[in-house]
């Protein structure tokens, strides 16, 4: 498989036809359809992690400027994160599953979403997330001792949304200085250091040096340039070489990306092709790839990733969309509103003349 | 959810039954467990019941956390057994208690305890070959062969978990949930740098397109300079020569071209003396030969024009040691860089070799317009070979 496509032999195929619009009315029906389908073989499959599903179609929703708290049934939604809150603090995937921190950053995302984070008591989930930091700086997932580079993630972006990212509680420099020792050969990142790069990795990386505010841990050129030779010839990413394109790598390449002020490294109107491909153009929804079986996952990181790229900035009909942070996967506006900081290169603006 | 098709929801009257009656005796199982742990009933069949389900459905984590408890009891149970043994100062009574089988012999504990360890290794490897990328079966596997390491025979149970992993990359070698794995056997059983080369050589060879092996690979040569004390310029030239074969074999395949631009990032970095920089220059101007009779059979083979451009870049800037251009973002930092440094004639050779760079960048915008901004970022100075204060921290996050 090669990565490029050769002028003097343009591949033939769907690629290159104009591609569909994006399907909004079919995607919100989908999302509420999703949510309300609770006797599907999926839906029971994926229940340990509910409380990301929750999250992503609240996120889908959002970013379309819908009206959570009136189309979500945000009361109840509330209530239910609430119930699957422990005594330790953390929260599971679900009612009665256990506790762990990718619920956790999924719950006070949710809450966020929804406006209600009053009703989280702060000091308490602060506690379990500072509670799972060892001594090299990085982070258990709960009580069982796994290590990834994915929980230093959801634990600063944790304690960022609870506004304790600087009381102390967690060894910030600690916690970046693990993550930088998971560096690789290509400038990527893996889940443990000596660990393959992975591009969903790499999101939770290089977003987790964002929040620490230690970008300079990043071999920004060289991360650059791996990031983009993601993109296959249609048009859209993979997450790691002579790998398939799937539409969640839109979201986890274009956001660091973005934090690195490079998403135009990348064709951003074949991307935006592949991802409106994606699209199931009867039932709504998006899936990895063409063809395939859509879902809330795929919907979501779809939709943000086409927010990365501009797709809906000044477009008929889309004004009230929200862009989406590429930090802490929130819309910009509430990011704005909660006060969340981070650390983000400013692009390089083109040179006179280019398009 | 990845890998699904539409066609694969249920479509007849028949195969939504089946779904219907799958999701219920799924939820039976669930059901059951549940039960049984809220009224404490920790026993044979609750563990039989944790292994059905999550053989099911192996990223359930919780249910993992359940077995995990249920194993934890057991072996205190047994513990229990053994401690009132222990604690008995009349040794009589001690093997009186034994015989009569309320009370476990230290060898016989032992063998229970292996037994239970070697449960939780054959269910994590059942959910491992049912899903290879569940991440809480990879982990629980972990969790049992850590813990029982000593009871599983120590150094024979991790051999035989490296020749599992073997096993796993056969039938996918990219897998990096194994691979991950695997380093960590390989450092508890502190095999040697020489060992985990090989192991490489062996996957690459298998499959130049083996991304995950040259990521290893990049791990591991390091060590061999250092602990197998290898010649590091002998090493160098061995590895480029086996990425020659790589990359004339199948030239499209981004994985060696990731490994060799690397390979060039450790000779510089290996590079202090001035014969150290002589047998630096020399190797890229092999390198950009090598290179070109590539381009030459292989035309428009973005990759080795790429290559070339990033060789001719060394190349110049090893000739012409000039200020790392600033990165747009710390530009005050880079100010009153120390100016350049041009020696003698190289300083033409340098400036003809950045003229030569310029239109290799302008020319592959033309071939591979997809990456244009990326070959303007080189063209105009930008370095993907990280500056030295960026290695230098690497180097340290290595130790
Ligand atoms: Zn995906």
């Amino acid at each position: 498989m090669t990565d490029f496509s050769s002028k003097s032999n343009p591949p033939q195929g769907t690629e290159h036809a104009e591609p569909p619009s994006f399907f909004e009315e079919l995607h919100r029906q989908y999302v509420i359809r999703i949510s309300e389908q609770t006797d599907t073989f999926e839906f029971c499959m994926t229940e340990h992690l509910r409380m990301s599903g929750v999250y992503w179609g609240l996120m889908g929703m959002a970013l379309m400027g819908r009206d959570l708290r009136k189309e979500m049934g945000a009361e109840d939604l509330a209530s239910w994160v609430m119930r699957c809150q422990h005594e330790g603090g953390g929260f599971g995937g679900n009612e009665g599953h256990d506790p762990h921190i990718l619920y956790t950053l999924s719950a006070l995302q949710v809450m966020a979403l929804l406006g209600e984070l009053d009703r989280v008591d702060k000091d308490k989930v602060a506690g379990y997330v500072s509670g799972l930091q060892q001594s090299d700086g990085s982070f258990f997932g709960d009580e069982w001792g796994e290590v990834d580079t994915r929980f230093s993630y959801c634990a600063l972006s944790s304690m960022a949304i609870l506004g304790q990212l600087d009381s102390g509680k967690i060894d910030v420099k600690k916690a970046a200085e693990f993550v930088g020792r998971c560096r690789n050969f290509d400038g990527g990142f893996g889940c443990i250091p000596g660990a393959e790069s992975h591009a969903g990795q790499i999101f939770t990386c290089v977003g987790a040096l964002s929040i620490a505010r230690s970008l300079h841990l990043v071999d920004e050129g060289l991360l650059g340039w791996w990031l983009c030779e993601r993109q296959c010839d249609s048009g859209g990413l993979n997450g790691r070489p002579e790998k398939q394109a799937d539409v969640c790598y839109s979201w986890w390449i274009l956001s660091s990306l973005k934090i690195l002020g490079k998403v135009d490294w990348i064709d951003g109107a074949r991307l935006k092709g592949f991802i409106l491909r994606c699209q199931d153009s009867e039932d709504g929804g998006i899936a990895e790839r063409p063809g395939n079986l859509a879902d809330i996952f795929h919907t979501f990181f779809g939709i943000a990733g086409l927010s990365l790229l501009g797709y809906f900035d000044g477009r008929e009909g889309y004004d009230s969309f929200l862009p989406v942070d590429a930090v802490y996967a929130l819309p910009v506006p509430l990011v704005e509103q909660l006060g969340l900081k981070s650390e983000m290169r400013e692009p390089v603006p083109l040179p006179p003349g280019a398009t | 959810m990845h890998g699904r098709k539409k066609s694969d929801l249920p479509q007849t009257k028949e195969e939504k039954d089946a779904v219907r009656a799958k999701i219920s005796n799924y939820k039976k199982v669930v059901g059951a467990i549940r039960h049984k742990r809220a009224t404490g009933q920790m026993d044979a069949e609750y563990k039989q019941l944790l292994g059905k389900l999550l053989r099911l459905h192996p990223d359930y984590y919780s249910m993992w956390n359940f077995r995990k408890e249920a194993v934890l009891a057991e072996l205190s149970r047994i513990e229990d057994a053994h401690s009132r043994q222990g604690g008995s100062d009349d040794g009589d009574k001690a093997a009186e208690e034994i015989s009569s089988g309320t009370l476990l012999s230290p060898s016989v504990q032992e063998q229970q305890k292996k037994k239970i360890y070697e449960e939780e290794l054959a269910l994590s490897v059942d959910c491992i070959k049912r899903n290879p990328k569940s991440y809480p079966a990879w982990h629980h596997h972990k969790w049992a062969l850590e813990r029982g390491l000593d009871l599983l025979g120590g150094r024979s149970a991790l051999a035989g978990d490296l020749a599992l992993c073997a096993t796993f990359l056969e039938l996918d070698g990219r897998n990096f949930h194994c691979w991950a794995h695997r380093m960590w056997v390989a450092e508890r059983m502190g095999l040697s740098a020489r060992e985990e080369f090989d192991f490489t050589t062996d996957k690459i060879k298998q499959n130049f397109s083996n991304y995950s092996a040259f990521h290893f690979r990049s791990k591991v040569l390091p060590r061999m300079v250092e602990e197998a004390g290898h010649d590091r310029w002998q090493l160098l030239s061995d590895e480029l020569d086996l990425t020659h074969d790589a990359m004339f074999t199948e030239p499209a395949d981004q994985s060696v071209w990731w490994y060799h631009h690397f390979l060039l990032t450790w000779a510089d970095d290996g590079t202090d003396s001035c014969s150290d920089s002589e047998r630096y220059e020399n190797i890229l101007r092999a390198e950009a030969a090598t290179l070109g009779e590539l381009i030459e059979v292989e035309v428009r083979c973005k990759w080795a024009e790429v290559a070339l451009l990033l060789v001719s870049q060394r190349l110049a800037n090893a000739l012409e040691p000039r200020p790392q251009p600033p990165r747009a973002q710390d530009d005050e930092t880079n100010n009153g860089g120390g100016g350049v440094t041009a020696a003698g004639n190289g300083s033409t050779e340098a400036g003809e070799v950045r003229e030569s760079c310029r239109g290799m960048a302008a020319r592959l915008s033309e071939l591979d317009p997809m990456h244009g901004r990326f070959y303007e970022f080189v063209e105009k100075g930008g370095t993907v070979m990280g500056g030295q204060q960026m290695r230098g921290s690497a180097r340290e996050a290595d130790r």
